[in-house]
Protein backbone atom coordinates (compact mmCIF):
# COMPACT_ATOMS: atom_id res chain seq x y z
CA UNK A 1 0.00 0.00 0.00
CA UNK A 2 1.27 3.45 -0.88
CA UNK A 3 1.28 5.54 2.25
CA UNK A 4 3.10 8.72 1.33
CA UNK A 5 0.81 11.59 2.17
CA UNK A 6 0.28 14.97 0.63
CA UNK A 7 -2.10 17.45 2.15
CA UNK A 8 -5.34 17.41 0.23
CA UNK A 9 -6.17 21.01 1.03
CA UNK A 10 -5.61 21.97 -2.58
CA UNK A 11 -8.10 19.48 -3.95
CA UNK A 12 -10.16 22.29 -5.34
CA UNK A 13 -12.54 23.20 -8.07
CA UNK A 14 -9.48 23.79 -10.23
CA UNK A 15 -9.53 20.03 -10.96
CA UNK A 16 -12.47 20.74 -13.24
CA UNK A 17 -10.40 23.37 -14.96
CA UNK A 18 -7.58 20.96 -15.66
CA UNK A 19 -7.06 19.73 -19.19
CA UNK A 20 -4.02 17.59 -18.48
CA UNK A 21 -1.69 16.91 -15.58
CA UNK A 22 0.91 14.35 -14.61
CA UNK A 23 4.33 14.01 -13.04
CA UNK A 24 7.46 12.50 -14.44
CA UNK A 25 10.33 11.16 -12.37
CA UNK A 26 13.51 11.04 -14.37
CA UNK A 27 17.05 9.91 -13.69
CA UNK A 28 19.53 10.83 -16.39
CA UNK A 29 23.26 10.90 -17.01
CA UNK A 30 25.92 9.41 -19.23
CA UNK A 31 26.82 6.63 -16.77
CA UNK A 32 23.23 5.59 -16.14
CA UNK A 33 22.49 1.88 -15.95
CA UNK A 34 18.68 1.86 -16.16
CA UNK A 35 18.45 -1.58 -14.56
CA UNK A 36 20.08 -0.25 -11.41
CA UNK A 37 17.34 2.37 -11.03
CA UNK A 38 14.62 -0.15 -11.83
CA UNK A 39 15.93 -2.47 -9.11
CA UNK A 40 16.33 0.40 -6.65
CA UNK A 41 12.79 1.71 -7.11
CA UNK A 42 11.19 -1.70 -7.78
CA UNK A 43 9.16 -0.22 -10.63
CA UNK A 44 9.22 -0.65 -14.38
CA UNK A 45 9.87 2.71 -16.08
CA UNK A 46 7.82 4.23 -18.86
CA UNK A 47 11.00 4.38 -20.94
CA UNK A 48 14.66 3.77 -20.20
CA UNK A 49 17.83 3.53 -22.23
CA UNK A 50 21.58 3.88 -21.84
CA UNK A 51 23.71 6.48 -23.54
CA UNK A 52 24.28 5.31 -27.12
CA UNK A 53 21.44 2.81 -26.97
CA UNK A 54 18.57 2.94 -29.45
CA UNK A 55 15.08 3.71 -28.21
CA UNK A 56 11.72 3.99 -29.93
CA UNK A 57 10.54 7.59 -30.21
CA UNK A 58 7.26 7.08 -32.08
CA UNK A 59 5.89 5.85 -35.41
CA UNK A 60 6.91 8.92 -37.36
CA UNK A 61 10.31 9.29 -35.75
CA UNK A 62 11.32 5.65 -35.39
CA UNK A 63 14.42 4.79 -33.38
CA UNK A 64 16.77 7.38 -31.96
CA UNK A 65 20.09 6.96 -30.21
CA UNK A 66 20.27 8.08 -26.61
CA UNK A 67 22.51 11.09 -26.25
CA UNK A 68 22.61 10.33 -22.55
CA UNK A 69 21.13 7.66 -20.34
CA UNK A 70 17.50 8.12 -19.30
CA UNK A 71 15.24 6.32 -16.85
CA UNK A 72 11.80 7.91 -16.88
CA UNK A 73 8.56 7.10 -15.13
CA UNK A 74 5.44 9.07 -16.03
CA UNK A 75 2.24 8.93 -13.99
CA UNK A 76 0.31 9.64 -17.17
CA UNK A 77 -1.69 6.52 -17.91
CA UNK A 78 -1.18 5.25 -14.35
CA UNK A 79 -2.89 7.82 -12.14
CA UNK A 80 -6.44 8.60 -13.25
CA UNK A 81 -6.86 12.05 -11.77
CA UNK A 82 -6.91 15.69 -12.80
CA UNK A 83 -5.37 16.61 -9.48
CA UNK A 84 -1.59 17.01 -9.71
CA UNK A 85 -1.28 16.14 -6.02
CA UNK A 86 -2.54 12.63 -6.72
CA UNK A 87 0.20 12.21 -9.29
CA UNK A 88 2.81 13.52 -6.87
CA UNK A 89 1.52 11.18 -4.16
CA UNK A 90 2.02 8.27 -6.50
CA UNK A 91 5.65 9.22 -7.12
CA UNK A 92 6.31 9.78 -3.43
CA UNK A 93 4.70 6.44 -2.68
CA UNK A 94 7.21 4.77 -4.97
CA UNK A 95 10.10 6.37 -3.14
CA UNK A 96 8.69 5.75 0.34
CA UNK A 97 6.14 2.93 0.17
CA UNK A 98 5.51 2.92 3.91
CA UNK A 99 6.61 4.19 7.29
CA UNK A 100 8.77 1.12 7.72
CA UNK A 101 9.92 1.01 4.13
CA UNK A 102 12.12 3.73 2.76
CA UNK A 103 14.29 1.26 0.88
CA UNK A 104 13.57 2.59 -2.63
CA UNK A 105 14.66 6.08 -1.59
CA UNK A 106 17.79 4.73 0.09
CA UNK A 107 18.62 2.48 -2.83
CA UNK A 108 18.22 5.35 -5.26
CA UNK A 109 20.55 7.45 -3.13
CA UNK A 110 23.06 4.61 -3.23
CA UNK A 111 22.89 4.53 -7.02
CA UNK A 112 23.50 8.29 -7.13
CA UNK A 113 26.44 7.94 -4.76
CA UNK A 114 28.05 5.36 -7.04
CA UNK A 115 27.49 7.40 -10.20
CA UNK A 116 27.93 11.04 -9.45
CA UNK A 117 27.00 12.36 -12.90
CA UNK A 118 23.38 11.25 -12.51
CA UNK A 119 20.68 13.85 -12.04
CA UNK A 120 17.20 13.24 -10.69
CA UNK A 121 14.34 15.44 -11.80
CA UNK A 122 10.67 15.51 -10.91
CA UNK A 123 8.93 17.25 -13.75
CA UNK A 124 5.32 18.34 -13.26
CA UNK A 125 2.99 19.10 -16.13
CA UNK A 126 -0.29 20.92 -15.80
CA UNK A 127 -2.47 22.66 -18.37
CA UNK A 128 -5.70 24.34 -17.39
CA UNK A 129 -8.54 26.20 -18.98
CA UNK A 130 -8.20 29.97 -19.37
CA UNK A 131 -8.33 31.63 -15.97
CA UNK A 132 -7.79 28.41 -13.99
CA UNK A 133 -5.65 28.58 -10.87
CA UNK A 134 -2.30 26.85 -11.20
CA UNK A 135 -1.54 24.10 -8.71
CA UNK A 136 1.05 24.53 -5.98
CA UNK A 137 3.76 22.05 -5.14
CA UNK A 138 3.36 20.94 -1.49
CA UNK A 139 6.30 21.54 0.80
CA UNK A 140 6.30 17.83 1.69
CA UNK A 141 7.26 17.10 -1.90
CA UNK A 142 10.08 19.61 -2.09
CA UNK A 143 11.42 18.46 1.29
CA UNK A 144 11.42 14.83 0.24
CA UNK A 145 13.13 15.64 -3.03
CA UNK A 146 15.95 17.30 -1.11
CA UNK A 147 16.69 13.93 0.49
CA UNK A 148 17.47 12.31 -2.85
CA UNK A 149 18.52 15.00 -3.92
CA UNK A 150 16.29 15.81 -6.88
CA UNK A 151 15.31 18.94 -8.73
CA UNK A 152 11.75 19.87 -9.45
CA UNK A 153 10.51 21.47 -12.63
CA UNK A 154 7.02 22.85 -13.20
CA UNK A 155 5.53 23.29 -16.63
CA UNK A 156 2.24 25.00 -15.84
CA UNK A 157 0.11 27.02 -18.25
CA UNK A 158 -3.47 27.74 -19.21
CA UNK A 159 -5.28 28.14 -22.47
CA UNK A 160 -4.55 31.51 -23.94
CA UNK A 161 -7.37 34.00 -24.14
CA UNK A 162 -7.20 33.68 -27.89
CA UNK A 163 -7.72 29.94 -27.68
CA UNK A 164 -10.61 30.35 -25.25
CA UNK A 165 -12.26 32.84 -27.60
CA UNK A 166 -11.98 30.47 -30.54
CA UNK A 167 -13.50 27.66 -28.51
CA UNK A 168 -16.43 29.77 -27.30
CA UNK B 1 -4.82 21.66 -41.31
CA UNK B 2 -3.11 18.43 -40.40
CA UNK B 3 -3.38 17.24 -43.98
CA UNK B 4 -1.67 20.40 -45.15
CA UNK B 5 1.18 19.81 -42.74
CA UNK B 6 1.48 16.26 -44.04
CA UNK B 7 1.65 17.50 -47.61
CA UNK B 8 4.49 19.80 -46.67
CA UNK B 9 6.36 16.90 -45.12
CA UNK B 10 5.80 14.70 -48.14
CA UNK B 11 7.31 17.35 -50.35
CA UNK B 12 10.31 17.56 -48.02
CA UNK B 13 9.64 21.19 -47.33
CA UNK B 14 8.93 21.17 -43.61
CA UNK B 15 8.80 24.72 -42.36
CA UNK B 16 9.92 25.90 -38.94
CA UNK B 17 7.00 27.03 -36.81
CA UNK B 18 8.83 27.59 -33.54
CA UNK B 19 12.48 27.96 -32.56
CA UNK B 20 12.63 29.14 -28.97
CA UNK B 21 12.97 27.78 -25.45
CA UNK B 22 9.66 29.12 -24.17
CA UNK B 23 6.31 27.35 -24.49
CA UNK B 24 5.06 27.56 -28.08
CA UNK B 25 2.73 30.44 -28.88
CA UNK B 26 -0.92 29.59 -29.73
CA UNK B 27 -0.33 30.00 -33.45
CA UNK B 28 1.94 26.94 -33.44
CA UNK B 29 -0.81 24.60 -32.22
CA UNK B 30 -3.20 26.27 -34.62
CA UNK B 31 -0.82 25.60 -37.51
CA UNK B 32 -0.51 21.96 -36.46
CA UNK B 33 -4.28 21.63 -36.14
CA UNK B 34 -4.23 20.65 -32.48
CA UNK B 35 -5.11 22.30 -29.18
CA UNK B 36 -2.61 24.22 -27.07
CA UNK B 37 -2.61 21.66 -24.28
CA UNK B 38 -1.99 18.85 -26.74
CA UNK B 39 1.05 20.63 -28.13
CA UNK B 40 2.44 21.49 -24.70
CA UNK B 41 1.86 17.94 -23.54
CA UNK B 42 3.61 16.54 -26.61
CA UNK B 43 6.63 18.79 -26.17
CA UNK B 44 6.82 17.97 -22.46
CA UNK B 45 6.78 14.24 -23.21
CA UNK B 46 9.32 14.55 -26.01
CA UNK B 47 11.71 16.59 -23.88
CA UNK B 48 11.29 14.24 -20.92
CA UNK B 49 11.94 11.16 -23.01
CA UNK B 50 14.94 12.77 -24.66
CA UNK B 51 16.56 13.83 -21.39
CA UNK B 52 16.02 17.54 -22.02
CA UNK B 53 14.89 20.11 -19.49
CA UNK B 54 11.74 22.15 -19.97
CA UNK B 55 13.88 25.22 -20.46
CA UNK B 56 15.80 23.67 -23.35
CA UNK B 57 15.13 25.13 -26.74
CA UNK B 58 13.45 22.99 -29.35
CA UNK B 59 12.50 23.55 -32.97
CA UNK B 60 9.00 22.59 -34.11
CA UNK B 61 8.26 22.04 -37.79
CA UNK B 62 4.95 22.14 -39.62
CA UNK B 63 5.02 18.36 -40.14
CA UNK B 64 5.10 17.93 -36.36
CA UNK B 65 8.79 17.07 -36.19
CA UNK B 66 10.64 18.29 -33.12
CA UNK B 67 14.41 18.68 -33.01
CA UNK B 68 16.85 20.08 -30.50
CA UNK B 69 18.66 23.35 -31.07
CA UNK B 70 21.22 21.54 -33.25
CA UNK B 71 18.62 19.98 -35.50
CA UNK B 72 18.82 16.47 -34.03
CA UNK B 73 15.53 14.57 -34.05
CA UNK B 74 13.69 14.26 -30.74
CA UNK B 75 10.26 13.11 -31.86
CA UNK B 76 7.07 14.14 -33.60
CA UNK B 77 4.16 15.97 -32.04
CA UNK B 78 1.62 13.80 -33.88
CA UNK B 79 3.07 10.66 -32.30
CA UNK B 80 2.10 12.05 -28.90
CA UNK B 81 -1.52 12.93 -29.65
Amino acid sequence: MRTAKISATSTTKSEGDTRKTYAMLRVSGDSLDPDEVTRALRIVPTIAYRKGEKYFAGERTGELVGRTGVWCLSTEGIVASDNLHHHLSHVLGLLIPGRQDIDPLLHLRAVLARRNDLRVLLSCFWHGRAGARRPAIPRSVTELLKLIPADIETDFATDSDESARRRA
Amino acid sequence: MRALAGEGAAAGMARILWDRSANPAPYVSRQLGIEEWQLRNAIHRIKGRGGLADADRVIIYDDGKVTDAHGEDLGNVYDEI
